[in-house]
């Protein structure tokens, strides 16, 4: 899967968990926090993410994600682990 | 950084008597360690007593220690334990809770050999140099959500280690204790749980992971010894809740909200440690010197 896909899959399901909310444009330089997302949000995302992409994502690495760039990097590092 | 005072206010300043409720007699707010290690069925207050035996012996306290720091002194059940207990002559501990302080002061009011200040660890100065440092699920408060996630953690643990450091004797041993973070669950309804934990009952608190804990020692402690105390946590919040629910009546009546924020707050707790979500660790680190 294309890093393009994995940003947006990332929109979409932003904007399912945070229904209600008016995100901003998503890109992969956006800062999660400046988006409106809390950490217990990112987690539902990332979780439908893994679940989706059939990854999974080491416990360890999540409390550094602070962009959605980060988070396509380290999905596509363990996809390409995987 | 960490919690301000305005966060413990948050988590500690329902009221001393509603905590009184439902902690133990000492009110000690931290992890029991159950000598029953197949059942945890001793009785709950020797079994707070025992975790602080415990946590005494991995700071090294006995008949030749003359001072002992609490960083974090929450209600005062371990400045009261090494004042009464062991002895030891000269014992002073902070929290930034004004309610907690409160409580300090007016329990060890007959004992001159305690002191207690109302401050953050970020401010304050030791008079001098003590024979042992003590620090029991205060750490949770060093590092906020948000320094976590710009990887600040092990950078602030290790400013909190260095501290406790330079207000200890070379050559003593450092008693700590921490609530640690291990899986992170995925499911909606259990971040759910969470998110209420995080902004109700612990604002910009956040429980570190244990390989930070160690990293960030370096170069001030080497671990000695390490355990860990999931299920003796397990327990301890099964007391706590199981007592909530004893004083369900009184506390409804008394402090409204507060019976169903603790409930789901502890009730969260018990799948957190079933879980392995959150876990319990305890620390004999020896000053590098």
């Amino acid at each position: 899967m294309s890093e393009v896909d994995i940003l947006s899959m990332f929109n979409t399901i932003a904007r399912q968990v945070e229904k209600g909310k008016d995100l901003p444009t998503i890109t992969r330089e956006s800062k999660i926090t400046a988006l409106g997302i809390d950490s217990v949000s990112m987690m539902e995302i990332i979780g439908v993410m893994e679940d989706e992409l059939d990854v999974s994502i080491p416990d360890e690495k999540l409390a550094r994600l602070q962009t959605v760039g980060d988070i396509e990097t380290v999905i596509r590092e363990q996809r390409g682990n995987a | 950084m960490g919690s301000s005072q305005q966060d413990v206010e948050v988590s500690y300043g329902v009221s001393n008597e509603f905590f009184q409720l439902w902690l133990d007699e000492r009110m000690n707010y931290t992890c029991a360690v159950f000598k029953d290690r197949e059942n945890y069925s001793d009785n709950f207050e020797a079994a707070q007593d025992n975790k602080l035996r415990i946590l005494s012996e991995f700071a090294h306290i006995g008949p030749h220690t003359e001072s002992v720091l609490d960083i974090g002194c929450g209600w005062g059940a371990n400045i009261e334990y090494q004042a009464l207990v062991n002895k030891v002559p000269d014992v002073h501990g902070f929290t930034l809770s004004p309610e907690q302080h409160k409580k300090c002061a007016d329990r060890t009011k007959n004992v001159p050999s305690v002191t207690a200040t109302c401050q953050n660890y970020l401010h304050y100065e030791a008079p001098k140099k003590f024979d042992a440092v003590m620090s029991i699920c205060m750490v949770e408060h060093v590092v906020s959500p948000e320094d976590a996630r710009a990887g600040r953690a092990v950078e602030l643990y290790r400013d909190y280690f260095r501290r406790a450091h330079s207000w200890s004797k070379p050559g003593t041993y450092f008693g700590l204790q921490a609530i640690t973070r291990c899986n992170v669950p995925r499911k909606k309804e259990d971040l759910d749980d969470l998110r209420h934990a995080t902004y109700v009952i612990f604002p910009n608190a956040v429980t570190p992971r244990v390989e930070d804990l160690i990293v960030a020692a370096n170069p001030y402690y080497e671990v000695i010894e390490m355990h860990s105390r999931r299920f003796d946590y397990h327990k301890t919040i099964w007391h706590w809740r199981d007592r909530l629910h004893k004083n369900e009546g009184l506390v409804k009546e008394k402090w409204p909200g507060a019976f169903e924020d603790y409930d789901r707050y502890l009730t969260t707790c018990l799948k957190a440690f079933e879980n392995n979500w959150q876990s319990l660790h305890q620390f004999s680190l020896k000053r590098l010197d």
